[in-house]
């Protein structure tokens, strides 16, 4: 029986997701085309994810037939797929698993398309490089997508050991999804709030105008706030500032129960070291208000620079405070009293806004723009996330392998011999061995048993390589950990093992929606995993 | 065809080990979100023989991540679906599908017993509890995992090697008095499980009575509202009878939401410190006229609701009606994945929600809080299931040792948590206990010969225990069934009892035994029970460590709890003191004082 109005077929099949990214997540998705370079099983399984949960368009690019091999690890080729394209039969076997998503393929390299069409690439929302792809051509798609502000994702899946290297320009989050957004303004309340306590505690410590059971149940907000009027009358006007002080003052709210069960005065007292804090602007929020395209707006600022350039204002205007997001926890509280005290929150989350969207329409006129451009919802959504947005600015491949390498980070890594930046130097150096070679005849390390040795001395002449261009010094016991890296990954042969194909799939996916959601905090820049050891370590290179 | 190429690499990058995973026969238990993933690693790394076993069907909100499935397959058995997609991957693994549920008898501790491992991808603490005791009865390894939302968890567990699942307490169940359901609600989950647990049970299925959600544990403290709310209950049955004529919604909204509120009304003392509920008139109220169900996703108006309330009634009495006329008498049950069911416990909710000024919701939140909705996508059971593979790796090849605890986190600076395993927690209730096997003829064994033969005479026991058997047949004051025969109480082969040592708390204690009774051949008609020989029952430990020191802090996040509801489980649970309809008294506690974990009050159920 179809009932109307009722949630759609595909929103009910999206309905898990919608809990996580909402709505305009999910548009995002769905308007998204993903480029997937080389239908690996890393990448199949990356592809995978994103066609489930809706992603609008995918391309595959990829030259090669279906092997043997892929069937051990692609779970998307089958028997009747050997010898057949592989970015076809990929494609088509990814497109049965939703329907609403179009997959589209190109028997190509991406070598020849960044050579002869490199137009083709700005259409595509995020790319995805997978397999054996050479630096000469990792570099050149860098150099057309980075200035682009399209995302790619490198990613090498090697025996046990997987890396995932996102290069994205730029990239503000506000939804980065903070496990609480509650500021409860206690060392700067406003008037209502002030109000509010000189009415309810006016007798906390008379036991005749009060009764045990209003006692026991004043909001631990309120208890706070009078307890805290009541100690800076008696040190300058300050609240408590160190861990000492704070214990003092959790003396001074216990001395104030009634009874040993007072489960508020409990809450209070559990409140005062998380809570007490002085009011300042977090450190990511201040880098997005110093930041030049907050500071000098134009007419092409996006959405993102003129609500933070509000926010700025806001703040300014108003003793360095964010606006209030107006959420207040739980506390042990009459119902009528707790709501009395949210709708006092809410109302000031509210004026707050107001002044905020004020602020922005004003801007927006200021810039020549239509000031009703920005909806008040975006607006809203930015001022409950101030103090918990976040501005990445990533760093190029380019960046990273000629122009500014961050030789420090890998040298200070290189004593430790559990660290996973050896598996980063082997990758690089698998990456190296493999650009040496021409197209056609590309042999990965340790794929012939017979040149497993030459190989493996052949990987290590590129990491010494790649750290005399990094200026590195290195001794013989510094590479121990290396050593075992380029065992590893030669021992596989340039082979994937589905079963990390499999995690690097959810691993690049879950970056690629955080990416293309604009929600949640992607891992910047580079990920490694070890599936010996089951660890992860995210680098900045 | 020869599968040489298909190994190639396998081989390659896992050596010796590949031998001993073409050989491992593994049970898999749950074939959804991590089950499917983890089929296919299983099927494509070479795993030699895997059964599947999963009692559910397979549902349209599946397929954004379970990719076994297809349209085609909704309303299928998942196991036998995940079966059959898989095995076209690699004709070299022997996979067989059982639809059913993991606890039925067949499936005992022998045949867990069959396998080298198992793997849990389950979503539920009640089956995840139960393959957990099955397997430390069977001593075979466990790869235990789980996921909520971006956060996912993998725990390798070994019989007196690691900790157990029950090692550590899990977060208590959610369940509610039922004086803050029926007469005082404070928050908007209260509304909800009054619309769908009381409500729509009372008007389209089985009495209230049968509820989880309800926690009876208070009821004495209020008898007298009780012995009023089952009034209420039975003139709400006589409306009942009246679905199908055309005042029937009336009907129905005019006894919930004006004479059941007048009533409580009257209740002065209830609402000496509460703002009294305000009665709703169907006739002052006004419906609106709307051609269809508003969005899900904002706030209804009152019109909306009441509009709602009553074309979700007319719908479900059609439904009713339609059955009764092809000859059914079926009793509906709610599923948050109907419509029209979902329609009215979201009006209901919110029209009740109106009366006692809590503030409403958007259906789509009422679907997430009534159908206890944990967020689920792909990408986290990608990663959760190649962990568990990963940790197999390390049981297949004898290294336990080496096996981690995995946790998945969204944070941006590190992608997993990885810590070693650690070992049992030595009062765990379910790992740190004795083990024995009891062989016996069930049908003339009885209680009390078991206990005098036995507990008494072999093991030197006190008189001071008790004896459970899924709930207590036997302790000192409670000698109802010591005539009754094994079988009688329901005890059969691969059974499971627990013995209590309950000596004074100055006396030392022994750890839980835990018999499992394995029927016997009559083949000495005269003797109905073999008398075991006596092991050795440790002591528990005089001051066992607190359960809290052994949770790590932050990591142990709720295996079966959404963020999104546990904020509003979490203010119902504190706010409860007040709710109850004498504010000035404590809850009395749920769960007994020393943590046994088999429930003897039975006001108490848990839930999921």
């Amino acid at each position: 029986m179809s009932v109307p109005g009722a949630p759609t077929a595909k929103e009910k099949k999206y309905d898990r997701q919608l809990r996580l990214w909402g709505a305009g997540g999910q548009e995002a998705l769905e308007t998204a085309h993903i480029l997937l370079i080389n239908a690996t099983a890393a990448g199949s399984e990356t592809l995978k994810n994103l066609v489930l949960p809706g992603v609008g368009q995918f391309t595959i690019v990829d030259q090669a037939v279906v092997t043997d091999e892929d069937l051990g690890t692609n779970f998307f080729l089958d028997d009747s797929s050997i010898g057949l394209s592989r970015a076809q039969k990929a494609c088509e076997l990814l497109c049965e698993l939703n329907p609403e998503v179009q997959g589209h393929f190109i028997k190509d390299t991406i070598e020849n398309i960044v050579k002869s069409s490199p137009e083709k690439l700005k259409d595509f929302t995020t790319v995805i490089a997978t397999g054996d792809v050479c630096t000469d051509t990792l570099l050149s798609l860098d150099a057309i997508l980075y200035p682009l502000g399209i995302p790619i994702f490198v990613v090498k899946c090697v025996g046990f050991t997987m890396s995932c290297r996102l290069a994205l320009a730029e990239h503000p989050i506000v939804e980065t999804h903070p496990a609480s957004t509650v500021d409860l303004r206690l060392f700067n309340p406003f008037p209502e709030l002030s109000a509010l306590v000189d009415e309810k505690t006016a007798f906390i410590n008379d036991q005749e105008k009060m009764t045990t059971h209003e006692h026991g149940h004043l909001p631990y907000v309120l208890i706070l706030l009078q307890t805290l009027n009541e100690w800076k009358s008696t040190h300058d006007n300050q609240p408590p500032s160190n861990y000492s002080q704070k214990n003092e003052f959790k003396s001074l709210l216990r001395s104030k129960m009634w009874n040993a069960d007072e489960e508020n005065f409990e809450e209070a007292i559990a409140a005062v070291l998380p809570h007490f804090n002085p009011p300042s602007i977090p450190s990511e929020t201040r880098a997005i208000f110093q930041d030049e395209k907050c500071t000098s707006l134009t007419k092409e600022s996006t959405q993102f620079w003129v609500i933070a350039r509000a926010i700025k204002e806001f703040s300014e205007k108003n003793d360095g405070l964010l606006p209030l997001p107006g959420a207040l926890p739980d506390m042990k509280a009459e119902s009528k009293d707790y709501i009395r005290l949210q709708n006092i929150y809410k109302s000031k989350a509210r004026a707050d806004l107001a002044a905020v969207v004020g602020i922005v329409r004003d801007l927006l006129k200021g810039l020549g723009r239509d000031g009703g451009e920005i909806a008040e919802s975006e607006v809203e959504t930015f001022c409950k996330h101030a103090g918990y947005a976040k501005l990445i600015r990533g760093r190029s491949l380019n960046e990273e392998y000629e122009k500014s390498p961050k030789a420090q980070v890998i040298s200070n890594e290189l004593s430790d011999p559990t660290s996973l930046i050896h598996y980063y130097l082997g990758l690089r150096a698998y990456e190296a061995f493999i650009s040496e070679q021409s197209n056609a005849q590309r042999t990965a390390p340790g794929a012939e048993d017979s040149t497993v040795d030459a190989d493996t001395e052949k990987l290590k002449k590129h990491v010494t390589e790649l750290l005399d261009k990094l200026s590195i010094t290195y001794s013989s016991e510094l590479l121990e950990g290396t050593e075992k890296a380029i065992g590893e990954i030669v021992r596989a042969g340039g082979g994937e093992l589905h079963n990390i194909s499999s995690l690097t799939g959810g691993v690049v996916a879950q970056e690629v929606i955080k990416v293309i959601t604009k929600q949640y905090i992607p891992m910047n820049n580079t990920v490694l995993f070890d599936g010996i050891s089951s660890r992860t370590t995210v680098y900045q290179l | 065809m020869t599968r040489a190429g298909r190994d190639k690499f396998a081989q390659k990058s896992l050596g010796g080990l590949h031998r001993n995973i073409k050989q491992a026969k593994c049970l898999m238990v749950g074939a959804g979100g991590i089950g499917c993933e983890l089929l296919k690693n299983l099927v494509l790394t070479g795993f030699g023989e895997i059964h599947i076993v999963d009692l559910d069907t397979i549902d349209l909100s599946n397929l954004n991540r379970q990719f076994l499935f297809g349209r085609q397959h909704i309303k299928k058995p998942k196991a036998l679906v995940a079966k059959e997609t898989a095995s076209r991957f690699n004709p070299n693994t022997k996979l067989t599908a059982h639809h059913a549920n993991i606890k039925d008898s067949n499936f005992n501790v022998a045949w867990f017993k069959s396998f080298t491992i198992v793997f849990n991808a389950l979503d539920n603490l009640d089956a995840r509890r139960h393959v957990n005791k099955m397997c430390l009865a069977a001593d075979v390894p466990l790869i235990e995992s789980g996921t909520t939302g971006f956060n996912g968890q993998v725990q390798v567990i070994s019989k007196a090697v690691t900790e157990c699942y029950d090692c550590t307490t899990k977060p208590i169940p959610k369940s509610f008095p039922v004086c803050t359901i029926r007469s005082t609600p404070s928050q908007p989950i209260h509304c909800i499980v009054w619309a769908k647990s009381y409500l729509f049970n009372e008007l389209f299925g089985a009495s209230e009575d049968e509820v989880p959600e309800f926690d009876h544990s208070e009821d004495t403290d209020n008898a007298q509202e009780i012995k009023n709310l089952r009034q209420e209950a039975q003139e709400l049955k006589r409306i009942r009878e009246t679905l199908g004529q055309p005042e029937f919604a009336q009907n129905v909204f005019e006894k919930v939401f004006n004479k059941d509120i007048t009533r409580l009304l009257e209740m002065k003392d209830m609402w000496k410190n509460r703002k009294p509920p305000a009665p709703l008139s169907f006739t002052s109220l006004s419906r609106g006229s709307l051609s269809s169900c508003p969005s899900d996703q904002r706030i209804w108006t009152p019109e909306e609701n009441l509009w709602v309330f009553c074309d979700s009634l007319d719908r479900l009495s059609l439904r009713i009606l339609g059955l009764k006329s092809m000859g059914e008498d079926l009793l509906l049950s709610f599923d948050k994945d109907d419509e029209d069911k979902l329609d009215f416990v979201a009006a209901s909710a919110n029209l009740r929600s109106q009366v006692f000024d809590i503030g409403c919701q958007s259906k789509f939140n009422i679907k997430q809080m009534a159908g206890n909705i944990i967020p689920a996508i792909a990408t986290t059971n990608a990663i959760t299931a190649g962990i568990c593979v990963m940790q197999a790796f390390k049981v297949l090849k004898q290294k336990i040792k080496d096996a981690r605890m995995v946790f998945l986190s969204m944070s941006g600076d590190r992608g997993l948590i990885t810590e070693p395993l650690r070992t049992p927690n030595p009062s765990c209730q379910i790992c740190g206990v004795a083990r024995l096997d009891f062989e016996c003829d069930t049908s003339k064994i009885q209680l009390q010969e078991f206990i005098k033969v036995v507990l008494q005479d072999v093991f030197e026991y006190s008189p001071s225990i008790s004896i459970l058997h899924d709930k207590l047949i036997y302790d000192e004051e409670y000698d109802d069934n010591l005539d009754a025969s094994f079988e009688n109480l329901g005890i059969t082969d691969g059974s499971f009892l627990t013995i209590l040592d309950e000596s004074d708390d100055d006396q030392p204690r022994r750890v839980n035994l835990i018999v499992q009774i394995k029927t016997r051949s009559p083949s000495e008609p005269e003797k109905s029970f073999v008398i075991p020989h006596r092991i050795d029952i440790p002591m528990k430990q005089a001051q066992p460590p607190s359960l809290d020191s052994l949770v790590l802090s932050g990591k142990d996040f709720g295996r079966n709890n959404s963020p999104h509801v546990s904020n509003e489980v979490e203010q119902s649970r504190k706010r409860k003191a007040e709710d109850t309809l004498d504010s000035n008294q404590e809850p009395s506690k749920k769960v007994k004082a020393e943590g046994e974990i088999i429930i003897i009050d039975d006001g108490y159920i848990e839930i999921d």
